[in-house]
């Protein structure tokens, strides 16, 4: 067999114009990455630069009088442990959350026996295209008491309507309706289905479900800009943010200095270095944690990201 | 086709119950609040004078006067900017107010002005406004438009509790007129700073004076500038003369000290607005001093003697290029640009501004002096208010001569201790006070543990300026070189450079006028599109991608085309402003 497979092997032999297709294909992959890889160097290095030299565009890829200053600060920096600590807590508690309600949700409308699925999967799609926007949203949560709060965080949003339609897609096309049948001959319940038996072959949706959803309230800054005001409260990412603008809030300041005394320049001032100083290396310790776990999910992940489109 | 029939009458009657419901729900409840703020601020207002005037003083929760203010501690929330990590709260002004006066403020604060600006409309709408709005990035029509609309106090109805304020309106009757409606309401006040002495422009090193042999003193006129660049790229082709940046960018103020020269008296970037000797309002653009100025940074373009990243490069990359010393010519604050701390006081020592210059187009060395307050709102208080009383009179105290040092220094002996300058003066210093182990600065342990930003620092105080202008030449010396408390020393640099100058004029620039709603919206859209095709000529002007004088009439007629709809509504403006 062995022979035979070696054999196979050496008659492949690739034309000239593959050949030359190939090169093409692995230098355009090839530039890719570079163009993808450079953002991600240039970050990392400027995290360990001196930051008058990032700032003043002298840095290109590796750092200048490279240090750890920023991240000692980061250290203790207060406010940064408090965000991480919120963001761990929606990413965890908001993609339980989400999928607690998404997955019976897209099963339910899978489930060909089902009544009037057909309207209620339109009256989602409208909500893909329609909102109320942003103050109606607000007086919602409002009235609701949500404000301030950490539901506000968690529950707005809870079922997002593409991803309903990729788990339910998933559900259709990968789930065998005869297994389904055979098992409510068998007197299962639609609980005990739903646990029992779509759950435990649904590992590659629950993977996808769980990355889309995670890195989307990892990544959130917005809904905690407008709803929440204790800073006890505040996720990750809007820390980063006040760390970012607050370097643009100095410098703008600054360029309209006219208004300001010299001991309110020189304290913006302080503030800019600072800025630009741990900016980079927050943005480093922010987005670690998902570059630490996503290899982990990778192979269930390429799995599961073309699995809920809709097949022949 | 009966169930497809059935699908489509099922989806109009959904859609008609869904926009019957919102359109119940929205609009009353929101416009119903709304009338009603506005009801309960107009009762507020009619009960609160006709109870100080026909109830006893006992039976009010404050007092007129003196502290406290309250005779029960109250809550009184306020929100601003920090832009900071400042915590407010844990200020040393915000523990006083409540230990003086009896009101304990809640300070809720945020990074920058977008995420303020966004939750002050949503708090607008859901009439959760806090009682004091600090530091919002609202223009004074809107504001005013806000007030009539019922969300804002009227503190003209709360003068009788406000002597300092009412004192100051009556001593500055331009800031009275500006933040005066037609119908006589105040809905809120903005900055107020002293502009006895205007910016100077372009900084040079004494080091670069030695090495390339010239001296500022001997600049007078914009030739002899010319000149002066030109002979500092002859000796050193590498060296960058002149670095500016335009529209926006950190180190625009050193176009002014050119402008000038042309007499070109604006402090803005484009829409260069002001007011001829008739009265009448004009555009600088469209002048031909505006035209002759154009042709001298082209020249200066032209011959590499002006940066040529001037259009393109950003802050960090102007002063990053003036840390290097590549750059003999520039503007930005001196102690940032070269980063300098203030306490060394060594930054006076080692510049030197360049002068007010003349030009074919202006015999007079002129500066354009700021206006003496923004053109936007900063401090307002909420119609909704429980306790309109305390906060004006709160605010009152911000006008007051006391006021205005507890909100820059905070409380004597406490926070600083009266020194004297040197000069006969007591004034405040914190040397003693502020944690050297914590800070690198005392501007920084001021601005991080005394004050709460500037959201009530309405009036920059003077006094310094005019210990200044009163000060022998020998005196601003010892001020530049030997103020052991800095506090005079930037415009006593300012000062004595002018009195180097035989004849000095100082020119008002054109004062923010209130505009009406309608007005505003009348100027919106034309501003904005002149505005844009005024950067975009000028940019070409300099670089000389569009010849100016092949390109002027055309130019000027393109600018007129919008400027004959704007005029006439500034002039109606600026003519009642000044009524």
């Amino acid at each position: 067999m062995k022979m035979t497979s070696k054999k196979k092997k050496s008659l492949l032999r690739y034309s000239l114009g593959d050949s030359v297709f190939l090169a093409i294909v692995y230098l355009l992959l090839l530039f890719s990455f570079l163009i993808i890889l450079y953002p991600i160097l240039y970050v990392i290095s400027a995290s360990f630069s001196d930051p008058n030299a990032v700032a003043g565009g002298e840095m290109i890829l590796w750092p200048i009088n490279p240090s750890l200053q920023a991240y000692e600060y980061i250290l203790h920096y207060g406010d940064i442990w408090t965000g991480y600590a919120n963001t761990i807590f929606y990413t965890v508690a908001g993609t339980l959350l989400n999928l607690l309600f998404t997955l019976p949700c897209a099963y339910m409308l899978s489930r060909r026996d089902v009544v009037g699925r057909g309207i209620i999967m339109t009256l989602f799609v409208i909500t893909m295209y329609f909102g109320g926007g942003l103050i109606p949203t607000y007086l919602n949560l409002n009235e609701l008491g949500m404000i301030n709060t950490r539901w506000s965080l968690l529950l707005p949003g809870v079922v997002s309507a593409y991803n309903l339609i990729v788990a339910r897609t998933f559900f259709v096309n990968t789930i065998p309706w005869e297994l389904q049948e055979a098992a409510f001959l068998d007197g299962c319940s639609d609980f005990r289905m739903f646990t029992k038996i779509i759950l435990p072959l649904s590992s590659p949706i629950i993977v996808v479900m769980t990355l889309y959803y995670g890195v989307g309230h990892w990544n959130a800054y917005f809904n905690a800009m407008i709803y929440i005001r204790d800073r006890e409260l505040y996720p990750l990412q809007v820390f980063l943010r006040e760390i970012l603008t607050m370097g643009q809030f100095a410098s703008d300041a600054m360029q309209n200095g006219g208004d300001l005394s010299p001991e309110e320049m020189l304290a913006l001032a302080k503030q800019t270095e600072t800025a630009n100083m741990i900016k980079y290396a927050v943005i480093v310790v922010s987005t670690a944690p998902m570059l630490i776990v996503y290899p982990f999910l990778q192979k269930y992940f390429a799995k599961g990201v073309m699995i809920g489109s809709v097949k022949g | 086709m009966m169930k497809t029939r059935t699908k489509k009458l099922t989806t109009l009657l959904l859609t008609a119950l869904m926009t019957a419901a919102f359109a119940a729900c929205g609009n009353s409840s929101t416009t119903n609040k709304q009338t009603d703020a506005a009801s309960e601020a107009a009762s507020n207002t009619s009960d609160t004078t006709d109870s100080s005037a026909d109830n006893s003083a006992e039976d009010l929760y404050y007092n007129t006067e003196g502290f406290p203010i309250v005779k029960e501690p109250i809550t009184i929330e306020l929100s601003g900017i920090t832009g900071t990590t400042q915590d407010w709260q844990n200020t040393h002004i915000v523990k006083k107010i409540e230990e003086l006066m009896g009101i304990r403020l809640e300070c809720t604060t945020y990074a920058d002005s977008n995420t303020w600006n966004t939750q002050f409309a949503t708090m607008m709408a859901s009439d959760t406004l806090p009682d004091l709005i600090t530091q919002i990035s609202v223009s004074k029509t809107m504001t005013n438009e806000y007030g009539a609309d019922g969300y804002l106090l009227d503190i003209s109805d709360y003068l009788h509790l406000m002597p300092n304020f009412s004192r100051f309106l009556e001593e500055n009757p331009e800031y009275a007129a500006y933040h005066t409606t037609e119908d006589g309401s105040i809905y809120s006040f903005d900055r107020v700073r002293p502009v006895d002495l205007p910016q100077v422009g372009l900084y040079v090193s004494k080091a670069d004076q030695e090495k390339y042999g010239f001296s500022v003193e001997d600049i007078k006129t914009t030739e002899d500038f010319y000149e002066v660049l030109k002979s500092i790229k002859e000796q050193n082709p590498d060296a960058i003369p002149l670095s500016l940046t335009f529209d926006g960018q950190c180190g625009q103020r050193g176009t002014f000290t050119i402008r000038n020269a042309f007499g070109i008296y604006s402090m803005d970037q484009n829409n260069l607005l002001g007011v001829d000797d008739q009265g009448q309002v004009i555009l600088y653009d469209i002048t031909d001093n505006n035209k002759a100025y154009l042709e001298y940074m082209n020249r200066l373009w032209k011959e590499n003697l002006l940066d040529q990243e001037s259009f393109i490069m950003s802050s960090d990359e102007y002063r990053s290029k003036i840390r290097n010393g590549e750059v003999v010519f520039w503007h930005d604050w001196a102690y940032l640009a070269t980063g300098v701390q203030a306490e060394d006081a060594g930054i006076y020592q080692e510049y030197d501004s360049l002068l007010a210059m003349t030009s074919e187009y202006n015999d007079t060395a002129t500066y354009v002096m700021a206006p003496p307050y923004n053109a936007s709102a900063r401090v307002m208080v909420s119609a909704n208010t429980e306790y309109p009383e305390a906060v004006c009179r709160l605010l009152d105290y911000v006008f007051s001569e006391e006021g205005q040092i507890f909100f820059s220094h905070g409380t004597e002996g406490e926070t600083f201790e009266y020194i004297d300058d040197g000069m006969g003066n007591m004034i405040p210093n914190h040397d003693n006070f502020w944690d050297q182990t914590k800070y690198s600065s005392q501007s920084e342990w001021l601005y991080q543990e005394v004050s709460i930003g500037n959201a009530f620092e309405i009036v920059i105080p003077s006094d310094s300026l005019a210990i200044v202008k009163a000060a022998t030449d020998d005196e601003l010396n010892t001020f530049i070189y030997e103020d052991p408390s800095y506090q005079y020393t930037a415009d006593a640099h300012t000062e004595l450079a002018l009195r180097k100058q035989v004849e000095v004029r100082r020119y008002p620039s054109f004062l923010p006028v209130p505009y009406s709603t309608e007005e505003s919206d009348a100027l919106s859209q034309p501003n904005t599109d002149m505005s844009l095709l005024l950067q975009q000529y000028k940019a070409q002007f300099i670089t000389g991608k569009l010849d100016i004088d092949t390109a002027w009439d055309s130019y000027k007629e393109q600018i007129n085309v919008f400027w004959n709809q704007i005029q006439p509504v500034i002039q109606g403006a600026y003519d009642r402003a000044n009524k």
